[in-house]
C-alpha cells in the first residue's frame, strides 16, 4: 500500500535515517564484555524514536519489528540479558533490515520479508534465552579478542532503605526474587518485619556485570540505598578489559554505579574535584594499585547525607595510565591539565583541551553533590565529550558531536595540526552542525549551492568592480577605493564562511568503515582493529559522496589482500591482529587521507609479473614507486581469485580516476612484510582555487597555486633537447622536462620558435615540470567552474573561471599537462 | 478530419535564422536567448568551428560557429553578427548565425519530407523543408545535431 509522504514523513525518513546510523555505531563500539550502559540506552532509545515515528506515519510493518528489537534492547540495558556477539549480530542485522524496509519507502522495490520472519525469529529467541545462560562469545571480526572466559561475581550487597521509605519494603523483596533468579542469592540478613529503617545484606553470585546488577537494582532503588561491592579475589578484574568511564566516573561518593558513564547515575558528580570546595561531602576512596591515578587518594568521609551509606571503594578499570592522557597527574590543577597526548600517540585523537572544558566551569558552580549532579546533566552531550577519541578505534559516527557540550573551549583536533583557517572556523560549526538537534538546521544541499554560486558571482563582480577602479585617481577617489577595499575584504570573509557550511567532518565518510571491515574480516576470518583518525578534520560535502566509494575499494583491498590471515601472521611473528588506519588530517591547502595497514605488503614480483603478461612495459630495476604506479593500470589486480570481497576489476584505475577527477591525487608505498600506504591527496575545496595567472600567446591561463614551485625568466637558462621534440630545462643542479604551454595545448602560433620567455616550474606526484608561458599576470582567488556541463572533457584543463574583465579564463590540469609532457618527450 | 483543429494543436513555433543564403528553423523552446557576438576563449584541442566559451551570467557556455562548421563563405564577426543561445536539456551552446529573422507557427502539414539532395547537415538532424510564400526554411533537429558526434561538444563521442 503506498502512503502519501508528507514533508514531514520525509523528515522522519531522514532521522530515522540517523538514527539508524548511530544504533550500527554504537552497536559496534560497545565492548562485549561490559557493554557501556549509556550507549545501551542511546541505542534503545534511537530504536524507540524510530519505533514511535513509524507508527506515527501509519508505517506498520517497521513499527512491529522495531518494537521487537526494542524489546530486546530494552531488556539488555536492564541487565536481564547478556549483551553477547549473538545479541549484536541480531541488533546489526536488524539494523539492516530497518534500512532495508525504510527504503522501500524512499525509493520503493521491496525488502526481504523472509529474512525478516527469520531476524524476528531470532531476536524472539534471545529474549527468551536466560541471561545466565550466555556464555561469553567468541570474538572476532572488528573487536579484539579477550582471551579470558566469563567470569562469575561475587557481590556483597547491602540493602538499606532509610527511614520514611519503608514502604518500599515490598519492592525490595521483589528486587531480591528476582536476583534470585539470576544467580545465587545468599542471604545473610533480612530485616525484621517492624523495622524503621529495614536493611538487607546479601551476597550474590551471577554473570553478570556489576554495572548491570546496578542497573537492574535501580530500578527499583534509590542509588543511595544500595551498596554493592564486589566480594573476592577477583573483584576489580572484572571491568578491567573497557572501562568506558575510564576511570573519569568513579563513584567517590556512595553509589551504586562503579566506573561507568552516565550523566544521571554518577552520585560522585564532583568526581572527587570539589573535595576542598564547602559543602561537598568528602569521600571516601579506596584504590586499587596504581588506578585511581593517585587522584583518590583516601580522604576522611563524612557522609553526604543522613542516609548515605559509606563510600564505596571505587571499582577503577585497569585502563593503562597513559590513556587517561595524563588528566589525573596534578590533583590540584582541576582545571583542565595541560595532558600528555603524547602518552596517547598512536592511537585516537586526543583533545587539545583534555579536560575538553569540563573541569573548569564545573569547578566553580558545585557546592553540594546535588547541584553537581543537575549542573552535568544538564550537558547536552551526555558523554561530555569524553568518549569521542576514547573509544576509537571504533569511534562513534557523526551522530555524536565531536565538540563536548555548552563548554568544548576547544575544537577538538586530530594529533596533527591542522593548518588553515577554514578547518579551525568551522570546526565549531560542524560541532553544532553534526546531528546535535538543538544548534542545527537541516538544509537542502541545493540551498546551500545556489548560495555558493551567488556570492561566487558576489566575488567575480567585486573583481571586476576593482579592475574598474584601478584607472581611477586614488586621491580625487579616495573613499570610493576605500569602499571598494572593504567590499574585498567582506566578499572574502562572506565566500570563506558560506563554503564552510558545505564542510562536513571526515567521521561522516569514515564511520561506515567499522561496520564493512568488520564484516569483511568476519567473512573472510581475519581479524582487524580499525583505527579512525582525523575524524574531526573537515572537507566539502560534494567530495564526500565522491570519495566514499575509491576509500571503501581501498579499505577493502585492506583487509582483502594486505592483512595475512592470523595463522599466517602469528608465523611471521606479528600479532593476529592486524591493525588497519584511516587517518585525515590537513596538509598546506589540501586533505591527506591514508589507509595503512600492516599486511603484507605489495608483492613487487607478482607486479612486474602481471604487468608484463599484460604487455605493460616494465624493467626489473624500476623504482619500486614505479612498480606500485602499474596498479593503476586499467585491468590491474594481482588477485588470483576474484573474490566476493574484490578483485572484480573495479580496480585501482577507477580509483584513481576519481581521485583525479576530484582534483586529487593517490600514491601507494609499502614495505614487503610490513605493510602497505595509500596517500590520497585531495584540495580542501572544489569551489575555489588560488591561482596563478599566466599568458600564452594571446590566451590566459590559471595554473594552481599550490603547485607552482617556483617561476623563473629563462635568459640565462640552460636547455637541452631530447629526442625529436624532448626539451630539458637546467634549473640549478636539476634538469626538469619542458614544454611550451601553448604547444601542449595545441594553440601556439606556427610561427613561435623561440622558447618562451618565463618558465614556470611545477610540481606533481614527486616529479618536476617547467611550463613555458609569455607573461606572468598575477596571483588571484578564482571561483572554479565546470567546463564540462556544457562542454565534454579535455586533456589539461581541470574548469574554468571568470576573471574580473568578465573573461573567461581555463584552469590547467597539472596532471594533464604532466602527462602531455610525458608524451611529447616519448614521441 | 477538422483540419483547422488538427493544425492549430499540432502547430509549433520556429525561431528562423540565416546561414550565409539559407534559411533555417529551430524549435523556439530550445531558445533560450539571442546575443551579439563577443570575443571568447579558446580551448585548446577544439575543432576549428568551436570559438570557445564565453561567460553567460556565470554560465560556461561554448560557442559554435556553424558558419564555419558547414564550410559556407567567409565568415566575418561585426554588429550584425547574432548568436543563439541554445538550452537542451540544461546544456547550454551558443551558435553564431548570419541573422535572426522571425518566429514561424507551422503545423505538420507545412512541413515536407526532406527531398533526397546532398545538403552540408546531414539529413538525420533535418526535420523537414517548411515552404511559405518564396521562402523554404530548413528545419532542424536541433538536439541531435548538436549532440551528435561531428560536433564534438559532448564527452565519450569524440574519441578524445
Amino acid at each position: 500500500m503506498s502512503i502519501d509522504i508528507g514533508q514531514f514523513a520525509q523528515v522522519f525518513l531522514e532521522e530515522a535515517a540517523e538514527h539508524l546510523a548511530s544504533m550500527e555505531s554504537g552497536l559496534l563500539g560497545l565492548d562485549l564484555q561490559a557493554a557501556d550502559p549509556e550507549t545501551l540506552n542511546a541505542i534503545f532509545r534511537a530504536a524507540h524514536s524510530i519505533k514511535g515515528g513509524a507508527g506515527t506515519f501509519g508505517l506498520d510493518a517497521v513499527a512491529e519489528f522495531t518494537h521487537t528489537l526494542e524489546t530486546l534492547l530494552d531488556r539488555i540495558r536492564h541487565g536481564k540479558r547478556r549483551f553477547d556477539e549473538a545479541c549484536l549480530d541480531a541488533c546489526l542485522r536488524s539494523v539492516d533490515l530497518l534500512r532495508d524496509m525504510l527504503d522501500v519507502h524512499t525509493s520503493g522495490g521491496s525488502y526481504d520479508a523472509e529474512a525478516a520472519e527469520t531476524l524476528v525469529g531470532d531476536l524472539q529467541s534471545l529474549l527468551s534465552a536466560e541471561s545466565s545462560a550466555a556464555r561469553s562469545a567468541n570474538q572476532t571480526g572488528a573487536v579484539e579478542a579477550d582471551p579470558a572466559p566469563e567470569p562469575m561475581h561475587c557481590f556483597d550487597m547491602r540493602i538499606s532503605l532509610p527511614a520514611g521509605q519503608a514502604g518500599k519494603r515490598e519492592s525490595v523483596e521483589s528486587l531480591l526474587m528476582s536476583l534470585a533468579e539470576l544467580g545465587t542469592l545468599d542471604m545473610l540478613e533480612s530485616p525484621l518485619p517492624a523495622a524503621g529503617s529495614p536493611c538487607w545484606h546479601a551476597r550474590f553470585t551471577t554473570v553478570m556485570e556489576q554495572s548491570a546488577l546496578s542497573d537492574f537494582a535501580e530500578f527499583v532503588l534509590e542509588p543511595d540505598w544500595i551498596r554493592i561491592v564486589p566480594a573476592g579475589a577477583d573483584s576489580p578484574v572484572s571491568d578491567d578489559n573497557a572501562d568506558p568511564g575510564y576511570g573519569f566516573f568513579e563513584p567517590a561518593m556512595p553509589s551504586v554505579d562503579d566506573a561507568l558513564s552516565s550523566s544521571v547515575q554518577s552520585t560522585d558528580d564532583g568526581f572527587g574535584f570539589f573535595d576542598d570546595a564547602p559543602g561537598t561531602p568528602q569521600s571516601v576512596v579506596s584504590t586499587t594499585e596504581g588506578d585511581g591515578y593517585g587522584f583518590f587518594e583516601p580522604i576522611p568521609s563524612t557522609p553526604a547525607s543522613p542516609d548515605a551509606v559509606p563510600a564505596l571503594q571505587t571499582q577503577v578499570s585497569g585502563v593503562a595510565a597513559d590513556e587517561a592522557y595524563g588528566f589525573f597527574e596534578p590533583l590540584d590543577a582541576p582545571a583542565g591539565a595541560p595532558a600528555a597526548p603524547v602518552a596517547a600517540s598512536d592511537k585516537a585523537p586526543v583533545a587539545e583541551d583534555p579536560g575538553y572544558g569540563f573541569f573548569d566551569t564545573r569547578m566553580v558552580e558545585c557546592d553540594t553533590p546535588e547541584a553537581a549532579r543537575i549542573r552535568l546533566t544538564d550537558a547536552t552531550d551526555g558523554s561530555y565529550g569524553f568518549f569521542d577519541p576514547v573509544l576509537a578505534p571504533q569511534a562513534f559516527a557523526a551522530p555524536k558531536p565531536a565538540a563536548s557540550g555548552p563548554v568544548a573551549s576547544a575544537p577538538q583536533k586530530p594529533l596533527s595540526q591542522p593548518a588553515p583557517k577554514p578547518a579551525s572556523k568551522a570546526a565549531p560549526a560542524s560541532g553544532a552542525g553534526a546531528a546535535a538537534a538543538d544548534t542545527s538546521i537541516r538544509v537542502p544541499t541545493h540551498k546551500i549551492d545556489q548560495l555558493i554560486n551567488l556570492v561566487g558571482e558576489l566575488v567575480i563582480t567585486q573583481s571586476m568592480l576593482k579592475a574598474a577602479a584601478e584607472a581611477l585617481d586614488p586621491v580625487l577617489h579616495e573613499q570610493l577605493l576605500a569602499g571598494l577595499a572593504q567590499l574585498e575584504r567582506n566578499s572574502r570573509d562572506l565566500q570563506e564562511s558560506v563554503l564552510s557550511t558545505r564542510m562536513v567532518p571526515m567521521s561522516v565518510v569514515f564511520s561506515r568503515y567499522p561496520r564493512i571491515v568488520r564484516d569483511i574480516a568476519k567473512k573472510l576470518g581475519k581479524q582487524v582493529d580499525l583505527q579512525l583518525i582525523g575524524e574531526s578534520v573537515e572537507l566539502d560535502k560534494g567530495m564526500v559522496e565522491k570519495i566514499v566509494d575509491p576509500l571503501t575499494h581501498l579499505v577493502r583491498n585492506a583487509v582483502d589482500h594486505g592483512l595475512e590471515m592470523p595463522e599466517a601472521r602469528l608465523a611471521k611473528g606479528k600479532k593476529q591482529t592486524g591493525t588497519i588506519m584511516l587517518i585525515a588530517e590537513h596538509q598546506s591547502g589540501q586533505i591527506v587521507i591514508e589507509i595503512v595497514d600492516d599486511g603484507a605488503g605489495l608483492n613487487r614480483e607478482r607486479i612486474l609479473e602481471k604487468a608484463h603478461s599484460q604487455g605493460i612495459p616494465v624493467e626489473h630495476a624500476m623504482p619500486d614507486s614505479e612498480v606500485w604506479d602499474l596498479i593503476f593500470a586499467p585491468g590491474f589486480s594481482t588477485a588470483e581469485t576474484v573474490t566476493e570481497v574484490s578483485g572484480r576489476g573495479v580496480g585501482m584505475d577507477v580509483v584513481r580516476k576519481n581521485i583525479v577527477a576530484l582534483g586529487g591525487s593517490v600514491h601507494l608505498s609499502s614495505e614487503s612484510g610490513l605493510g602497505t600506504r595509500v596517500t590520497i591527496r585531495l584540495p580542501l575545496t572544489l569551489a575555489i582555487l588560488d591561482g596563478m595567472t599566466v599568458r600564452a600567446n594571446s590566451d590566459d591561463f590559471i595554473i594552481p597555486l599550490g603547485l607552482v614551485v617556483e617561476s623563473l625568466p629563462t635568459d640565462n637558462l640552460t636547455f637541452k633537447s631530447v629526442g625529436r621534440s624532448g626539451l630539458l630545462v637546467k634549473i640549478r643542479e636539476d634538469y626538469v622536462p619542458m614544454a611550451s604551454l601553448a604547444g601542449l595545448l595545441g594553440m601556439a602560433d606556427d610561427a613561435q620558435t623561440k622558447i618562451a620567455p618565463v618558465v614556470v616550474v611545477l610540481e606533481f606526484e614527486g616529479r618536476r615540470m617547467a611550463i613555458g608561458v609569455d607573461a606572468l599576470l598575477g596571483q588571484q582567488q578564482v571561483v572554479v567552474k565546470n567546463l564540462e556541463s556544457n562542454y565534454r572533457r579535455v586533456q589539461g584543463i581541470s574548469g574554468a573561471t571568470i576573471l574580473g574583465n568578465g573573461q573567461v579564463a581555463l584552469i590547467l590540469d597539472v596532471s594533464g599537462l604532466a602527462s602531455l609532457i610525458q608524451s611529447s618527450h616519448h614521441s | 478530419m477538422n483540419e483547422f483543429q488538427s493544425n492549430d494543436i499540432d502547430r509549433r513555433e520556429y525561431l528562423t535564422f540565416l546561414l550565409a543564403d539559407e534559411e533555417y528553423g529551430v524549435d523556439i523552446l530550445k531558445v533560450q536567448e539571442i546575443r551579439g557576438y563577443e570575443k571568447t576563449t579558446r580551448i585548446p584541442g577544439a575543432p576549428v568551428f568551436i570559438k570557445g566559451v564565453i561567460n553567460l551570467r556565470g554560465a560556461i557556455v561554448p560557442i559554435v560557429d556553424m558558419r564555419i562548421k558547414l564550410a559556407l563563405e567567409a565568415v566575418e564577426y561585426n554588429e550584425f553578427t547574432v548568436v543563439i543561445i541554445l538550452n537542451l536539456n540544461g546544456r547550454m551552446v551558443g551558435v553564431v548565425v548570419d541573422g535572426v529573422q522571425d518566429v514561424l507557427a507551422l503545423s505538420p502539414a507545412q512541413i515536407r519530407a526532406t527531398p533526397d539532395m546532398d545538403s552540408a547537415i546531414d539529413h538525420r538532424f533535418i526535420l523537414g523543408l517548411a515552404t511559405l510564400e518564396d521562402r523554404m526554411v530548413i528545419l532542424l533537429e536541433i538536439d541531435g545535431l548538436m549532440t551528435s558526434r561531428d560536433m564534438q561538444l559532448i564527452d565519450g563521442l569524440t574519441g578524445a
